[in-house]
C-alpha cells in the first residue's frame, strides 16, 4: 500500500515536474546574458555618504547590465508615448511626496508594492536589485524625464541632515526612466532608493483602491455634450476627454486584452473613475497597456454610478458607460470621444453590440414592446417593436449575420413570476426579432438552433428553459432542474454528480463552454461542436471555486473571463482554455470585459 | 571507453575553472545537464512553470556570481542544486496571489477520474508545509541520497529519514481528505 502510494507520488511529481526542451533551451540561452563576473565601477551617479544610496547605485548598475538576462529584451524602438494625465490618485500621499512626485506632471506612474521584492514582477526588465529583495512594503514612482531627486539616504539618523542629490538627466533612451522606490511601512523613515534609466517595459502595476481624499482628482476641463438625463435641466458637465495615458509601449503584449473599470469615488455631484486596458503576460502577470482616470460631474442617480464596458467587435473601440452620467468611446491609443447617451437606453440593463460592430441593442426604457438600436459613432437611434415583446424581456444576443436579435421575454403575472415558473413551466416567449422590420420567429421546444455570436444559453432542445436559465443566478439553479444538454444531437455528459451552472458559446459558434458544479468545485468544460470540428473534443480545462461564474468568452472560445466572490470584492480570472493557464486580476474593479 | 557521464565529470574541474574566470560557455556546459531536473524540481515545488523558470534563473545568476566560492569542482551538481532549492524556497516564501492552474487539469473528459485523482494529489501536495514539500521533492523527484539531502537541509541523516516519513504520512492524510472532499 505504502509502496503504491510512493509510486503514485513519484508519478505525480514526475508529471508535475516535466519540462520541455524549449524551456531548458530558453534558460540555457539566458546564460549568454549573465552579467560579467567582474562588475564595472559606478558611474553617472553622484556619491552620497549613505549606505542606502550606495546600494541603489549598485542596483542601478546591476539593472543596466542584467536587463538582457532578467527578462525578455524590449523589441520596440519607439519611445514611450507621453501620457497626458498624472497619477492624481497619489497626490498628497506622503510616500509619493517623499519620492519627489510633486504635482505629478513629471510622473509616469506611481504604485505601491505589497513587498519590495515584488519589483521583479512589476518591473520585469529592471534587473536585479538586491536591496529590494526584502518583504517590507514599498512604493514606486516612475518619472517621465530625468528628475532631481531630493534624496534622503535611508532612515534619518541622529545628527545627520538631509542632503540633496541631483541625478544626471536621462539620455532619452526608449522606455528608460528614472524611478524612486521607497521601502518601508512608515513613509517618514522608509528607505529611499533611486535608479536611473531603468527599462520599464512590461510594467505591471497593481491598481488599488484610491485614497480617501479625492479632492485632487481633477474635473475634466471644457464642456461635455449633455448626456441624456431624466432631468434635462441638470446636464452633467465635464471636459473634452483627454487622451488616454499610454503607460508603456506594447509590442510584446499579446492578446487578449481586458478592459477594467473602477469607480474611485461617487457622490451626489460627480463620479471619479479609472479605466484600464490590461493584457496577460507569462507567469500569471498582467500588464497595463493603457489607463485613464477621469471625473465626470453631474447628477448621480439613485442607483449610483457604475462603469460598464462594451468592446466594439472588430475594432479598437470600447464604449465606456458611466451609469447615469454619460458615455465615452475609448479608441485605444487615440483621443477619446464623448458620446450623448440616448434617452431610450438610459436604464437599459444590458446592451449587445451587433457582431458587425454597427449597433448596440437594448430594451427601450418604459416601452416594453420596443428594442432600441443605437449606432454610437453616428449617434443615430432607431427602434423595432413587436407585440411578443410586451413582456418583461431581455435581448440575449444577435445572430451571427447581425440581422436578427435573440430575445427572451417572460410573462408578467401578479407581479414578478417565480424563476422556476417562468423558465420551466410557463413557456416564456423566446425567439428571433428581425432588427429591421421587427418580424418575429418564436423558438419552440425541440427546435434546433445554431447559436452563434457568443450567445449565452443553450437552445436545443429545451429552448425556453435554457435561454432563460442564464438570466440570473436564481435561474441557473432552475436551469439545472430542467436541463437537457445536447450538442448537435449528441448528448453531453457532465462528470459525476455535476450540474451545469452556466453555458456560453464562443463568438464563432464552434465551441461551447460549460461551467459545471458538484457542490465542492466548478469545472470549466470545453465542447467543440461535433458537427463542425473534425475531431470533436470535450476537455476539462480548469477546476474553479464552487461559486465561479462565466463571463465573456472570446470569439474563438480560447479565452474566458470568470468571476467569483472573495471576501473583499468580485474577483476575476482570465482562463486560457487551450493551455490551461489562468491570470487573476488583483483588482476590485467593478466591471471588466474582454476586448476583441 | 569513458561514458558521457564520466567524460563530463572529468571535464568538470576545467569547466569550473574557466567559468570562474568568466567563461560563460564553460558555465553553460556545466549547468546544462542539470537544468531539466532543476526546472522539474522547481516546478514541482512551486507548482508554477513560470515561477520555476524564474527560480532557476535566479539560481543560475547566484551560482554564476558565487562560483568562486565552490571549493571542490566535483561538488558542482550538489552545489548547484542547493542554489536551485534556495531560490525556489525563497519564492515559496514570497508567494504571490497570482497562481497558474495546473496543466494536468487539461485531461480529456474520458480521463476525468484519473485527472481528478492526480489533481487531488497535487492539491494535497500543495496543502503541505514547505518543509514537507521540499523533502518529498528531494526524495521522490530528485531521488537524492539521504546524506546529500541531509547536507542540503543542514540536518542529521536521521532527521531526514524521520522528516521524510512524517511528510509522507501527512501527504497521505491530505490526499485522503481531498478524495473525501
Amino acid at each position: 500500500m505504502s509502496e503504491r502510494f510512493d509510486e503514485e507520488l513519484r508519478g505525480w511529481l514526475t508529471e508535475a515536474g516535466r519540462v520541455d526542451t524549449d524551456r531548458v533551451q530558453r534558460l540555457a540561452s539566458a546564460i549568454d546574458g549573465l552579467p560579467a563576473r567582474r562588475r564595472p565601477g559606478p558611474s553617472g551617479w553622484l556619491r552620497v555618504s549613505s549606505l542606502v544610496l550606495a546600494l541603489g547605485i549598485v542596483s542601478v548598475l546591476v539593472a543596466l547590465v542584467a536587463v538582457p538576462y532578467i527578462g525578455r529584451p524590449g523589441t520596440s524602438s519607439s519611445p514611450t508615448p507621453q501620457a497626458s494625465t498624472a497619477p492624481v490618485t497619489w497626490l498628497g500621499d506622503p510616500r509619493y511626496e517623499r519620492c519627489g512626485g510633486g504635482t505629478g506632471e513629471n510622473v509616469l506612474q506611481a504604485f505601491p508594492m505589497a513587498q519590495a521584492s515584488d519589483y521583479r514582477r512589476h518591473l520585469p526588465q529592471m534587473g536585479l536589485s538586491p536591496e529590494l529583495d526584502v518583504s517590507a512594503p514599498a512604493f514606486v514612482v516612475i518619472f517621465r524625464e530625468g528628475h532631481p531627486f531630493p534624496v534622503v539616504g535611508g532612515p534619518p539618523r541622529d545628527g545627520e541632515g538631509e542632503s540633496l542629490v541631483s541625478v544626471a538627466p536621462s539620455s532619452g533612451q526608449p522606455r528608460r526612466h528614472d524611478l524612486c522606490v521607497l521601502v518601508g511601512s512608515e513613509p517618514e523613515t522608509a528607505e529611499l532608493h533611486v535608479y536611473g534609466e531603468v527599462d520599464v517595459s512590461g510594467l505591471t502595476a497593481v491598481l488599488v483602491a484610491a485614497p480617501a481624499d479625492f479632492s485632487a482628482v481633477p474635473t475634466l476641463d471644457g464642456s461635455l455634450a449633455p448626456a441624456a438625463s431624466a432631468s434635462p435641466g441638470s446636464a452633467p458637465t465635464t471636459s473634452p476627454a483627454p487622451e488616454p495615458a499610454l503607460l508603456t509601449s506594447v509590442p510584446e503584449v499579446g492578446r487578449p486584452r481586458f478592459a477594467t473599470g473602477q469607480v474611485l469615488r461617487r457622490d451626489d455631484g460627480s463620479v471619479a473613475a479609472r479605466v484600464s486596458l490590461l493584457a496577460p503576460r507569462a507567469g500569471g502577470r498582467v500588464t497595463i497597456v493603457e489607463a485613464w482616470t477621469f471625473r465626470v460631474s453631474g447628477p448621480v442617480d439613485s442607483e449610483g454610478a457604475y462603469v460598464q464596458f462594451y468592446p466594439r467587435p472588430g475594432s479598437d473601440m470600447i464604449l465606456i458607460r458611466v451609469g447615469g452620467l454619460g458615455a465615452f468611446l475609448w479608441t485605444l491609443g487615440a483621443p477619446t470621444a464623448q458620446l450623448e447617451w440616448p434617452d431610450e437606453l438610459l436604464h437599459a440593463a444590458t446592451l449587445h453590440w451587433s457582431p458587425d460592430g454597427r449597433e448596440l441593442a437594448g430594451y427601450a426604457w418604459r416601452r416594453l414592446d420596443t428594442i432600441a438600436l443605437w449606432e454610437p459613432v453616428e449617434g443615430a437611434v432607431r427602434r423595432v417593436s413587436a407585440p411578443e415583446l410586451r413582456r418583461f424581456g431581455s435581448v440575449i444576443g444577435w445572430t451571427a449575420d447581425s440581422t436578427q436579435l435573440i430575445v427572451f421575454a417572460e410573462p408578467i403575472q401578479d407581479g414578478v413570476s417565480s424563476a422556476f415558473e417562468a423558465a420551466c413551466r410557463q413557456d416564456p416567449w423566446s425567439g428571433l426579432v428581425d432588427a429591421r422590420t421587427g418580424a418575429t420567429v418564436p423558438f419552440h421546444r425541440g427546435d434546433d438552433f445554431d447559436a452563434r455570436g457568443g450567445l449565452r444559453g443553450f437552445l436545443s432542445p429545451s429552448v425556453a428553459s435554457s435561454v432563460g436559465a442564464v438570466l440570473s443566478e436564481e435561474r441557473v439553479t432552475v436551469y439545472a432542474d430542467c436541463q437537457d444538454l445536447s450538442l448537435g444531437g449528441t448528448q453531453l455528459a457532465l462528470p459525476g454528480a455535476a450540474q451545469a451552472r452556466d453555458l456560453r458559446w464562443s463568438g464563432d459558434g464552434r465551441t461551447l463552454l460549460a461551467l459545471a458544479a458538484d457542490g465542492q468545485r466548478s469545472m470549466l468544460l470545453r465542447y467543440d461542436r461535433p458537427d463542425i470540428e473534425p475531431e470533436p473534443g470535450r476537455v476539462m480545462t480548469h477546476l474553479l471555486p464552487p461559486d465561479a461564474l462565466l463571463g465573456d468568452v472570446s470569439a474563438g472560445g480560447r479565452w474566458v473571463l470568470v468571476a467569483g466572490e472573495d471576501p473583499r470584492c468580485l474577483s476575476r480570472e482570465l482562463l486560457d482554455t487551450e493551455m490551461g493557464a489562468s491570470w487573476t486580476l488583483d483588482l476590485c474593479e467593478e466591471t471588466s470585459a474582454l476586448v476583441p | 571507453m569513458e561514458s558521457v557521464r564520466e567524460q563530463a565529470k572529468s571535464l568538470q574541474p576545467s569547466l569550473v575553472a574557466r567559468a570562474v574566470a568568466g567563461d560563460r560557455e564553460a558555465f553553460r556546459r556545466l549547468v546544462e545537464p542539470h537544468l531539466p531536473t532543476a526546472l522539474g524540481a522547481a516546478t514541482a515545488l512551486l507548482r508554477s512553470p513560470s515561477e520555476a523558470d524564474d527560480a532557476v534563473q535566479d539560481a543560475l545568476l547566484s551560482a554564476w556570481l558565487g562560483l568562486h566560492q565552490l571549493r571542490r569542482a566535483d561538488a558542482f551538481p550538489a552545489w548547484f542544486r542547493r542554489h536551485v532549492i534556495r531560490s525556489a524556497m525563497k519564492r515559496l516564501g514570497q508567494r504571490p496571489r497570482v497562481t497558474e492552474l495546473d496543466l494536468t487539469a487539461m485531461a480529456p473528459v474520458d480521463d476525468l477520474e484519473r485527472a481528478l485523482e492526480r489533481r487531488a494529489l497535487g492539491r494535497a501536495f500543495g496543502r503541505l508545509e514547505t518543509k514537507d514539500r521540499l523533502i518529498l521533492t528531494l526524495h521522490h523527484f530528485w531521488s537524492l541520497p539521504v546524506a546529500e539531502t541531509a547536507g542540503l537541509l543542514g540536518v542529521p541523516e536521521g532527521t531526514v529519514k524521520s522528516r521524510a516519513h512524517q511528510a509522507r504520512a501527512r501527504l497521505r492524510a491530505a490526499y485522503a481528505a481531498e478524495e473525501r472532499g
